[in-house]
């Protein structure tokens, strides 16, 4: 995973993707830019953190058509959608399919930087999250099936004599599926499983 | 020059002028030889004079003398031959004129006794006497006297000489002027004279000339004629005298002067005591006026009078009759003289022919007075007599009936001009006949003759050989005749042969049926008679009915005399008959006599048209059914345009009042009504045109139209001419179909609207992105740098380098501004003189469909001679389309009959053009009039503000103006100046 997010520029004008650059450039972050979509799709890696700031009006592929594209991918990299005047219906179109935010040229330059910034952040979060569920998942993967079944009794919040009553076992031997399952889980307490399960549940 | 040879030359001289004059005089050619031959002498004579050497000088001109005298000398030889040839000429032509003259003279005494000559003054100065007759010295006394000095004339007193007077006085030719003369000698003679003006050659009177003739012997042998002639009256008198009663005479006033008289008649017409009376004094009141009248005309008149008949009644009373003729005499001057004539009593002649004429009236009134045609014929069968009766049969056939006409002629001519008979033929044949019976008269005949005339007619020989026909008519006879035969003709077709029943009944028998009425029952008439009781023929329970009845009318008492009854038949069958029964008398007895229709099937006709009537009843109410469900307005009116029927949709529509929904309504009416009722939104502002209109179109249908009613409601009418020349109105609710329409017409506007507003977003989106995009880098470098300025991070040489760059991002965005003002304002077309109407009539034909679709109502007021203008077609074609565009927008709020368009052009001062559009949308706010031609400021609630913007830079560019302002009453008034094409070029250049 790369340590530095870059925020990815799509614009056919020049002027405009240099001056983008000088711009984000003042804050320290790095920018990678694109003259159409198709270089972009071409380019980018999805392991790369970071953002796209997209223009809606292209030749070729427009920001919209890029965005349904990297959606239908399952390419997740959050995405800011530039308008002009009149292009606020497409723009709305956009956000209900997913886009993450908008913003109307001519713009200030903080509220773009805000959003470069949050979007950057909303970005490793995601990324984060995605990293922690992918290894819920891979503990789940290696309990038994009793060990699974005493799991999910546990966090639905049943106590030892209860999963003992439900799955007609005996509390002892409840006991020793639970050590277990902390140990697979490589957790220490209840609650910490608990807050693991939920990872599991959402994805 | 010595005196003889002047002397010579004036000889000379003298004789050439008289043969000169000679020439001239008598014309005669050969008299120049002699000239010539003087001329000749003269001119010698001459030169000898005056010393010349005439053979020198001749010689000179190469002429010899000698020959020159020589031929001079030979025609003077031959003139002085020729002039005695000439001499003699003229005296044999003198001796003829005066042979002529004494000749004429003689021709003259010849004709007459006296020649005699007048000068001027009327005096003799010439007369002679023919030979025989010399009275010499009578002659010479005349010499120098006029003629009054010598006749015993009285031109004062005397006619006959003052006519000869003035005919002398006045140059008259006269002729024949008789008079006597008392000679010498004492002996009387008569002279005839004749003479005539006689004139110089200068055209002066001269006097007269004339004749005069001895005529005592015609004088005295004319007083012997008449002496005859006398005597031949005395003779012709007495031949008159003889011939008749008496003679007389009557003078210029018509007395009688003479009145001749025989012993026996002078007793009875006291005749002398007529002497001195005229005719008018006579009592001749027995004379019949109209006779007598004329008579004295003619006597008035002086004609001659002939045969005039009249009347005296005696002293004694007896009345005596006279014929008198006359002839009325004149002199020679024609100056009347009185009448003479002759009488003669007549009196016998008069009464015998009254008497023969009372007997002939007599005679003709007797045969008038006989009730039939009569004639009679004499024994060559020519008609004597006929009566008028007679004569009216012929006269009514065309023949012109007159005695002494032969009997065949009759007869012929009858046939000829008439129908006799039924044919030619039979006429020819008949005549024949008809004269065949007439050679040997039996009794009479009868025939039929003109059509319809009957006649009878019988011939009586008379011992005499003549023939007496009398004729008879006998049309009403015959009439009376045919009529019984008809009559009873009709009763036996009546009785047997007709369709009809009859049968007579008395009590309990049949009298009498015949055939039909056997049939109806199925029997034959013996069965009938043999039926016992006769109710027998009758339905079981008619019977008892049928004999009552039959016993009442008998008795005398009341029954029914029609009416119906069921009958049996011999097979057992039902049938209805009908009776007309009545008493009658059979043989001196009562009956009832009965007359019988078969009326059962007549009976089931009636029962089938009841049911049929009844189907047609409910199939019509079926119908009226129907039109009533109807979902449609149904209206009958027939060719009078009166209302059949109509349906209560059809007065849903135009709510009429119930009077207007009788039968028989109007249909003009029905529609006055409804327009008078504001039913009628179509008609709003113009009823009468649309009344008439509608009318029109009611009356000669032209397939279906729309109509819309006051309340909003869309009507199709359809009106259909009907075989019988109705018409036939339905009429269909269409207002949902209507605002279907309208809704898909607004819908079409929103969809044009949305498509326009797309178009012009597209197009700023486009023009916001160009601005944008430079802006964008401008704000993104500048606020990069700030931050590298604020962080102290950035060195001089990247601010110059981020600096310029901004500069040309800047300028970038100035350079897109430009582009779409120039874009807007002058596009790429070239300019070119542009005819305004022209571009005007082709926005329209753009917009043809769009201002259809909205139902506006446009008005061209085109100026006809306007200048062209210098720009560019498309650009002036923009201008037009959005401010129209704009117009039509402006309207969709207002109702469709009140949206307008007008567009006027007119030529301004300095070849300047106006255009104004003008609509009658719903305006603007006054407050905003010139901020409209800002860009992005629109009346609209969805316009971009683009439209007049737009239209002022084309406008401007053109170095025109444009304005805009309220409408005089709504609506909005845009209207642009242009220069005229001389300015833009100036403003080009």
């Amino acid at each position: 995973m790369p340590p530095e997010p870059t925020v990815f520029v799509v614009d056919d004008d020049p002027a405009v993707r240099q001056s983008f650059k000088w711009l984000v450039g003042s804050i320290g972050l790095k920018v990678q830019t694109f003259s159409c979509a198709q270089d972009f799709i071409r380019d980018y890696d999805p392991a790369d953190s970071g953002c796209l700031v997209v223009d809606v009006r292209m030749p070729g592929m427009s920001g919209i058509e890029l965005q349904e594209k990297l959606a239908n991918d399952g390419i997740s990299i959050p995405i800011i959608v530039v308008t002009a005047y009149g292009d606020v219906p497409t723009a709305v179109r956009a956000m209900k399919r997913g886009a993450v935010d908008f913003i109307e040229k001519p713009y200030n330059d903080q509220a773009m930087l805000d959003r470069i910034q949050l979007c950057i952040e909303r970005d490793a979060k995601m990324r984060h999250e995605k990293e922690i569920r992918r290894e819920v998942a891979w503990r789940v993967e290696r309990l038994t099936p009793r060990e699974r079944e005493v799991f999910e009794l546990i966090v639905a919040g049943r106590s030892n004599k209860e999963v003992a009553r439900a799955l007609n076992i005996s509390p002892k031997t409840v006991e020793a599926h639970r050590a277990k399952v902390m140990d697979k889980m490589a957790v220490g307490s209840l609650a910490e499983l608990v807050q693991l399960s939920t990872y599991l549940e959402s994805s | 020059m010595s005196a003889i040879i002047l002397i010579s030359i004036a000889v000379r001289a003298l004789a050439l002028g008289w043969a000169v004059h000679l020439a001239l005089r008598f014309k005669d050619r050969r008299l120049w030889l002699f000239v010539v031959a003087l001329a000749g002498l003269a001119l010698e004579q001459v030169f000898v004079g005056f010393g010349g050497r005439p053979s020198a000088w001749l010689g000179q001109v190469g002429i010899r003398a000698d020959v020159l005298c020589l031929t001079i000398s030979l025609i003077l030889l031959g003139s002085v031959f020729c002039l005695g040839r000439i001499l003699h000429e003229m005296r044999a032509r003198f001796d003829q004129a005066a042979h002529s003259e004494a000749r004429f003279r003689d021709l003259v005494e010849a004709s007459s006794d006296r020649y005699w000559e007048m000068d001027r003054d009327l005096r003799y100065v010439w007369a002679r006497e023919s030979t025989e007759k010399q009275r010499a010295p009578f002659v010479q006394e005349l010499i120098g006297k006029t003629r009054w000095e010598v006749y015993e004339g009285d031109p004062d007193h005397d006619e006959r000489w003052r006519q000869h007077r003035d005919d002398l006085n006045n140059r008259r030719p006269f002729r024949d002027l008789r008079h006597p003369l008392t000679g010498r000698d004492g002996v009387t003679r008569h002279w005839s004279v004749s003479g005539k003006p006689v004139y110089a050659a200068d055209g002066s009177f001269a006097g007269y000339r004339g004749t005069a003739t001895d005529i005592t012997l015609q004088v005295e042998l004319q007083e012997e004629a008449e002496q005859a002639l006398r005597r031949s009256e005395q003779r012709l008198r007495d031949f008159a005298y003889a011939a008749s009663d008496w003679f007389w005479e009557t003078d210029a006033d018509l007395r009688f002067t003479f009145v001749s008289q025989r012993t026996e008649t002078a007793a009875r017409l006291q005749a002398p005591g007529m002497i001195g009376k005229d005719p008018g004094d006579l009592d001749l009141t027995e004379t019949d006026a109209g006779v007598l009248k004329r008579h004295l005309e003619h006597l008035g008149k002086h004609k001659e009078i002939r045969n005039f008949v009249y009347s005296i009644r005696q002293r004694n009373g007896s009345l005596r009759h006279f014929r008198v003729s006359g002839r009325p005499l004149f002199d020679e001057a024609s100056t009347f003289l009185g009448y003479r004539g002759v009488g003669t009593d007549i009196t016998a002649e008069v009464v015998a022919e009254r008497q023969r004429q009372q007997a002939e009236v007599r005679l003709a009134k007797s045969i008038e007075a006989i009730p039939a045609g009569f004639a009679l014929f004499d024994e060559a069968d020519r008609l004597v007599i006929c009566n008028k009766e007679y004569r009216g049969c012929y006269e009514a056939l065309g023949v012109d009936v007159r005695p002494g006409i032969r009997f065949d002629q009759l007869v012929w001519a009858a046939v000829d001009n008439a129908s006799i008979g039924s044919s030619q033929e039979d006429a020819e044949l008949w005549a024949r006949q008809r004269l065949i019976r007439r050679t040997c008269p039996a009794e009479g005949f009868e025939f039929r003759h003109n059509g319809s005339r009957w006649s009878e007619v019988s011939d009586y020989l008379l011992p005499d050989g003549g023939m007496i026909t009398l004729a008879y008519d006998i049309t009403d006879r015959k009439l009376t005749e045919e009529a019984l035969r008809v009559s009873e003709q009709h009763f036996r077709n009546v009785v047997e042969g007709s369709e009809q029943g009859m049968f007579i009944y008395k009590g309990d028998e049949f009298i009498f049926a015949n055939q039909a009425y056997a049939d109806m029952l199925g029997y034959t008439p013996e069965e009938i008679y043999a039926l016992d009781p006769p109710q027998l023929a009758y339905a079981p329970y008619e019977r008892e009915r049928i004999r009552q009845y039959s016993d009442a009318r008998i008795r005398g008492e009341t029954a029914p005399t029609s009416y119906e009854v069921d009958a049996l038949r011999k097979d057992g069958s039902i049938i209805t008959l009908h009776h007309f029964a009545k008493r009658a008398e059979w043989y001196g007895e009562p009956v009832s006599q009965v007359a019988v229709v078969d009326i059962t099937d007549r009976k089931r006709t009636e029962e089938e048209l009841r049911e049929s009537q009844t189907k047609l009843a409910k199939s019509q109410q079926r119908l009226l059914d129907a039109i009533e469900s109807l979902n449609d307005g149904f209206v009958l009116h027939d060719a009078e345009d009166q209302m059949v029927l109509s349906n209560s949709k059809f007065n849903d529509f135009y709510e009429l009042s119930p009077e207007l929904l009788k039968h028989k309504t109007l249909f003009s009416d029905q529609i006055r009504w409804a327009l008078a009722n504001g039913k009628l939104g179509d008609a709003r502002g113009r009823e009468e045109d649309w009344l008439q209109e509608r009318i029109s179109l009611h009356r000669d249908p032209k397939g279906a139209f729309e109509q819309r009613l006051s309340d909003g409601r869309w009507l199709q009418v359809n009106e259909i001419r009907t075989k019988e020349g109705g018409i036939v109105g339905i009429r269909t609710d269409i207002t949902r179909l209507k605002q279907a329409e309208e809704a898909i017409r607004q819908h079409e506007a929103d969809l044009a609207m949305v498509q326009r507003r797309s178009t012009m977003g597209e197009m700023a989106a486009a023009l916001a992105h160009e601005l944008n995009q430079p802006l964008t880098a401008v704000v993104n470098y500048c606020a990069g740098s700030l931050r590298r300025l604020e962080a102290d991070s950035m060195s001089q040489d990247e601010l110059v380098e981020i600096l310029t760059t901004i500069r040309e991002q800047a300028q970038r965005a100035g350079d897109v501004l430009r582009h779409i003002g120039s874009f807007v304002s002058e596009g790429e077309v070239s300019k070119g003189l542009v005819d305004i109407n022209d571009a005007i009539r082709s926005v329209m034909a753009l917009l043809k469909e769009e201002l259809r679709r909205n139902r506006i109502e446009v008005r061209l007021q085109l100026s006809a001679d306007l200048p062209e203008i210098h720009a560019a077609e498309i650009g002036i074609e923009q201008v037009v389309l959005n401010v129209v565009k704009n117009a039509i927008e402006a309207m969709q709020g207002v109702d469709a009959a009140e949206r307008r368009l007008r567009i006027s052009t007119s030529r301004r001062a300095g070849g300047r053009v106006m255009v104004s559009v003008t609509d009658s949308g719903h305006g603007f706010s006054a407050t905003n009039g010139e901020t409209y031609f800002e860009p992005f400021v629109s009346t609209k609630k969805d316009g971009m503000g683009m439209g007049l913007a737009i239209c002022r830079s084309i406008i401007s560019a053109l170095g025109g103006r444009i304005s805009m302002r309220k409408g005089r009453k709504a609506g909005t008034k845009v209207s642009f100046l242009l220069p005229s094409a001389d300015e833009a070029m100036q403003d080009a250049a």
